[in-house]
């Protein structure tokens, strides 16, 4: 039957009209519409290679042998700790080391079915897909569901980076509705697409980059350096390196002139997915992210035990830059459930931070264009035997976290905006320790009793890391001769209490900008963070310290108004003109009170965080404009923080933000929870390529204030840390009556307790 | 004045669950009382009991030596855990159910010897040996209610018999938040709150098939619907204002299904009458009286009975209508005809 004789009857012809028109949305969906979303988006879709290649049977076995024996020396090891001796522990190792019953237990099961099934060669999810194409998932209620695997792992928050799911979020817009509350239009909101100041940067503009740094071993040059001066010979050299891959296919680096050396940077090091972007097509209520971007999903980093953090840095091919990853089969074949140090591969950075002492991803930067290291760390409360008390007793991550499937609960109380899979799934203390944890002490039952008001971190976490960032300034950055890069200049970094560690009544809630809401119970209504402690810094020694350091940036930058600088950071709602000092007043008054007083409050440390960046002031609100993102490579190599919004501006998303469809879909939703009046789509940038005069630099209005729950210590601060005339605890900014604030801060029952 | 105790439905006179009423001449007793002392009233911080939601509502917690007392003891969370049996012993005073307790007018000190005036308490403290019937006793005059019939019949129970260790009113009862049953209570409420005192300590109950209970299908069902103390306490001798504190072994309780699957069950009525009490209360006598025990369409019971028994109606009407019709065609048909 040829092609013609299927329409040669009036019937047929029929049929195939129907098929026809019954197929072309499908067709439409499928393949027209990815084209035209790449097109339209800007964003490279590329099938994605990694050097893998095929083991001989001999090569395998010679790795299995090598994994099982190091794995059961470890497990040796463990068991003799008790032996002081060296020499014998060596020598019970070896007996153990030999015990059969020893040699049987333990080991890595997928060698063995690895080796049954001939899989030699380790090509991604294809491989694992092969065995786990489904997973059995038990929900909370201890039903069990048979699902997809791909198809969950694609639609968590650690592949998509946000959500749109009505109710994910506990956070409030400063018009006083719940972000994508149930019956509201809702709009994707995560890591994806949240402003902050930490990374300086959005997961499009800052996914990937290669840096050109020019470590000094000599720190003289470094003071005479000029920011906007950079070397064109070098910038082209870089550029030629970049565009001829050279034979391995990944942009060694040669023909890099003398003293370059190219590291890694962008949010893509720590993001499971291997693609030139984001799960950008997430994004969008339709349309689904293509295959090739799931062939790169990173089963590895989260499931091998032997996973080399040394294989996670930037490589380029000829469709762009892209994260590489481990797809050895050393790692593969020591694959199993999640461990803490799964986690930790890329979660020590926000918790401890990457200069963290304890921080093993951190010294593994990688075999080369090793990944730059962020000394100022986002909150600096480390999750490691050495500072955290539960992870020194055992406890795995997702003990308290805990999964179902490939969804990982984050607790009820997120102040940060970051989305949530499991967003009603309880994550807290006192789902292991009841609400009576203290069992030692002779005042337990009064220890116990402060429950009822304070969350336990706030005595249990008596100090961040000291390199916890407070201020940090992206405008005017520093020269790191070490590193060979500039970098945003770190104006207050502490962990103290009172300075780099704060105090707020918290119920779970937050505002769009990170700021934890909450209200006093037995308050007077005059608490008021918004207006109050999240708005200005009034610790002399901090303001100090920041004069100290505008003084220093002076010298860099003349043009420098100290009085004015150290006035914008500490008391940044000097930035605001009296309307809308005025407005902001009564929109916290009018539209953040109920998210305030809803549910039960009690007191938790935040690290405090605020950063100067260039704004937008076309799109500005009473609690902040909107932040423009900075290109990596560009900053961190000229120093020139203008030409980095400029080059970051261009990207193709950004210039469709400010288009009609974007801000119909997107933008004017979120900044009306951002507090702001509409989107305005006038592009930041003119036809010469220079920032529009709407741009300019500032600070948020007000500090974000991240929940810090990490870093717990066995013994907390003691009770005449708070019931003191100048406690930690300022009850008058807490909202306290006097009455009560004299009873607070009276010393007779502490004199009783400690003496 | 004299008379609103007795409309107040939170006074005592309709208390049942929790037993600490009197029998119907205690009612008469305290009436009299009420009534001789009715000019003394407002002065006296001794009013009758069942009079005290009446008076001043200055709250015993808040005099002077019980607000240093509540400068700890407010917080929700005061308790710990105890190092024999692992379980949580709460020292939290809920200020709101107190004000709402038979006791609130009793400041702190009252019941509480002098040795927890300063912090850390004395440790002797600790070992007060409280009793409920004697205190009662010494202030019978302020109107606290006689205990000793009550007492006579817990002497007897199984957790006197038995030795069950340390064990006293305040296992069941917490003195803190001791109320009679409020008024608007349903049976299922009063179920779950008496249980609730029986389930705290006989969690063993919870299973599926509790121990010593395999006999009774759904037992769960059961525990919602009847007071463990309607099987639990002896036949014989009950009152109907409250439950016995006889509270019978296994083998001396009811074991017959019919017993309450029955007209007119004795182990139920005292139950139900706290019931009957309450729907006179809410829908006045009459309607009680007569409605008591008839099937009303739409006001009690199966809604699947409601429709049925509707439709039935309707269809009689129908029938009754077509057949007068019927018969008046039929005349008019005989009259033309003529």
């Amino acid at each position: 039957m040829n092609i013609r004789s299927l329409f040669a009857t009036k019937t047929r012809r029929r049929v195939a009209i129907v098929l026809a028109v019954l197929l072309l949305p499908a067709v439409l969906y499928k393949v027209v519409y990815p084209v035209f979303f790449d097109l339209y988006t800007g964003v490279e879709n590329a099938p994605l290679t990694y050097d893998t290649r095929e083991l001989s049977e001999a090569e395998f076995e010679q790795l299995a042998l090598e994994l099982t024996e190091a794995k059961r020396r470890e497990r040796a090891e463990a068991v003799v700790t008790e032996e002081d001796d060296s020499f014998a522990r060596e020598v019970k190792i070896d007996i153990l080391m030999n015990t059969p019953s020893f040699i049987e237990e333990g080991g890595y099961p997928h060698i063995e079915y690895f080796r049954e099934a001939g899989i030699r060669e380790y090509e991604g999810p294809k491989t694992c897909l092969e065995c786990h194409a489904t997973i059995d998932i038990t929900h909370e209620d201890g039903t069990v569901e048979t699902v997809d695997t791909l198809e969950d792992i694609v639609n968590t928050v650690h592949f998509k980076f946000q959500t749109a799911a009505g109710g994910a979020f506990s956070t409030y817009g400063y018009d006083g509705r719940q972000v994508n509350a149930e019956g509201a239009r809702k709009i994707p909101v995560g890591k994806i697409n949240r402003a902050c100041g930490i990374p300086g940067s959005f997961s499009w503009t800052g996914w990937a980059a290669l840096v050109a740094s020019r470590p000094e071993h000599g720190l003289d040059e470094a003071a005479e350096r000029s920011p906007v001066e950079a070397d064109p010979a070098t910038v082209e050299g870089i550029s030629l390196a970049l565009n001829d891959p050279g034979k391995t296919g990944h942009g060694d680096g040669e023909g890099l002139s003398d003293g370059v050396v190219l590291r890694s940077e962008g949010c893509g090091q720590c993001h499971i997915g291997g693609n030139y972007h984001p799960a950008t097509e997430k994004m969008m209520p339709v349309g689904d992210v293509p295959k090739e971007a799931k062939e790169g999903i990173d089963c590895l980093i989260c499931h091998a035990a032997e996973y080399d953090m040394n294989q996670r840095y930037v490589i380029q091919d000829k469709h762009g830059l892209r994260w590489n990853q481990d797809r050895s089969m050393r790692s593969a074949l020591t694959v199993g459930r999640a461990s803490n140090e799964n986690c930790l591969n890329c979660h020590q950075h926000n918790m401890g931070g990457d200069a963290y002492i304890h921080n093993v991803a951190a010294k593994h930067l990688g075999d080369k264009h090793q990944r730059l290291l962020h000394t100022g760390a986002k909150r600096g409360n480390p999750f490691s035997p050495q500072s955290d008390a539960h992870a020194a007793a055992g406890i795995k991550c997702t003990d308290c976290h805990v999964p179902e499937g490939h969804k990982i609960p984050r607790g009820r109380k997120g102040v940060d905006l970051v989305a949530s899979d499991l967003p009603h799934k309880e994550v807290s203390c006192e789902s292991c320790h009841s609400q009576a944890p203290h069992n030692v002490s002779e005042h337990r039952a009064l220890l116990n009793g402060h429950v009822a008001r304070l969350a336990c971190e706030t005595c249990h976490i008596t100090e961040l890391q000291p390199n916890n960032v407070v201020l940090r300034d992206w405008v005017h950055p520093t020269w790191n001769a070490e590193e060979g890069i500039w970098e945003p200049t770190d104006v207050f970094r502490s962990g103290k209490p009172g300075e780099g560690l704060m105090y707020l009544w918290f119920n779970g809630n937050g505002t769009f900008l990170a700021n934890a809401l909450g209200s006093n119970p037995e308050g007077d209504g005059s608490y008021n963070p918004l207006m109050e402690q999240i708005a200005r810094i009034d610790n002399p020694d901090v303001i100090a310290a920041v004069r100290e350091k505008a003084r220093e940036l002076k010298k860099q930058y003349p043009d420098i108004d100290i009085d004015r600088y150290v006035e914008m950071a500490t008391d940044p709602l000097s930035q605001l003109s009296p309307e809308m000092l005025e407005k902001r007043r009564k929109m916290v008054a009018e539209n953040l009170k109920a998210a305030m007083e809803e549910g039960e409050s009690r007191i938790y440390p935040f690290k405090p965080f605020n950063a100067m960046m260039f704004e937008d002031m076309n799109n500005q609100g009473p609690f902040g404009a909107m932040i423009l993102p900075f290109d990596y490579a560009t900053y961190y190599e000229t120093g020139d923080s203008r030409a980095a919004v400029v080059k970051a501006i261009q990207d193709p998303i950004v210039r469709r933000m400010y288009q009609e469809p974007f801000k119909l879909y997107m933008m004017d939703e979120f900044m009306a929870y951002f507090g702001v009046d509409g989107w305005k789509t006038l592009y930041p940038l003119t036809d010469d390529n220079k920032l529009g005069p709407q741009v300019e630099p500032h600070w948020m209005r007000q500090m974000g204030t991240l929940m810090v729950n990490h870093g717990i210590q066995r013994e907390g601060h003691d009770c005449k840390a708070c019931h003191q005339p100048d406690g930690l605890l300022d009850y008058e900014a807490l909202g306290y009556t006097p009455e009560r604030i004299a009873e607070l801060t009276s010393n007779e029952i502490i004199d009783e307790i400690e003496p | 004045m004299l008379l609103s105790p007795l409309s107040d439905p939170r006074s005592g006179f309709s208390c049942l669950a929790y037993g600490q009423c009197g029998t119907a001449l205690r009612r008469l007793l305290l009436l009299v009382l009420l009534a001789l002392t009715a000019s003394a009233f407002a002065l006296s911080t001794a009013a009758a009991y069942g009079a005290a939601v009446q008076t001043a509502k200055k709250s015993g917690l808040l005099k002077e030596d019980s607000r240093d007392c509540m400068r700890c003891h407010w917080m929700e969370t005061m308790a710990y855990r105890d190092r024999e049996t692992g379980k949580i012993v709460n020292l939290s005073i809920d200020r709101d159910a107190y004000r709402h307790s038979v006791h609130h007018e009793l400041a702190c000190s009252d019941c509480h010897d002098r040795g927890y005036s300063h912090y850390p308490h004395r440790t002797s403290s600790a070992d007060e040996a409280l009793q409920c019937v004697e205190c009662h006793e010494e202030r019978e005059d302020d109107g606290a209610p006689n205990l000793v019939g009550l007492h006579h019949e817990y002497e007897k129970s199984v957790h006197v018999t038995e030795d069950v260790e340390d064990f006293s009113c305040f296992s069941c009862h917490n003195p803190h938040t001791f109320h009679p049953v409020n008024a608007g209570e349903s049976i299922a409420q009063v179920v779950t709150e008496t249980n609730g005192t029986c389930l705290d300590c006989h969690t063993e109950l919870l299973t599926p098939v509790p121990k010593g209970h395999e006999w009774l299908p759904r037992p769960q069902a059961h525990w919602g619907a009847v007071r463990c103390l309607d099987c639990h306490t002896p036949l014989e001798g009950r009152i109907l204002e409250r439950p016995s504190h006889n509270v019978l072994a296994a083998e001396d309780s009811n074991q017959l299904c019919v017993e309450c699957h029955s007209k007119g069950s004795a182990l139920l009525s005292q139950l139900y009458n706290y019931r009957t009490e309450q729907a006179r209360d809410e829908k006045g006598f009459f309607a009680q009286a007569i409605y008591n025990d008839a099937y009303i369409v739409g006001m009690t019971r199966n809604p699947w009975m409601d429709w049925i028994g509707l439709g039935v109606i309707l269809l009689m009407i129908l029938g009754v209508a077509a057949h007068g019709y019927a018969r008046y065609r039929f005349h008019r048909e005989q009259e033309t005809s003529k």
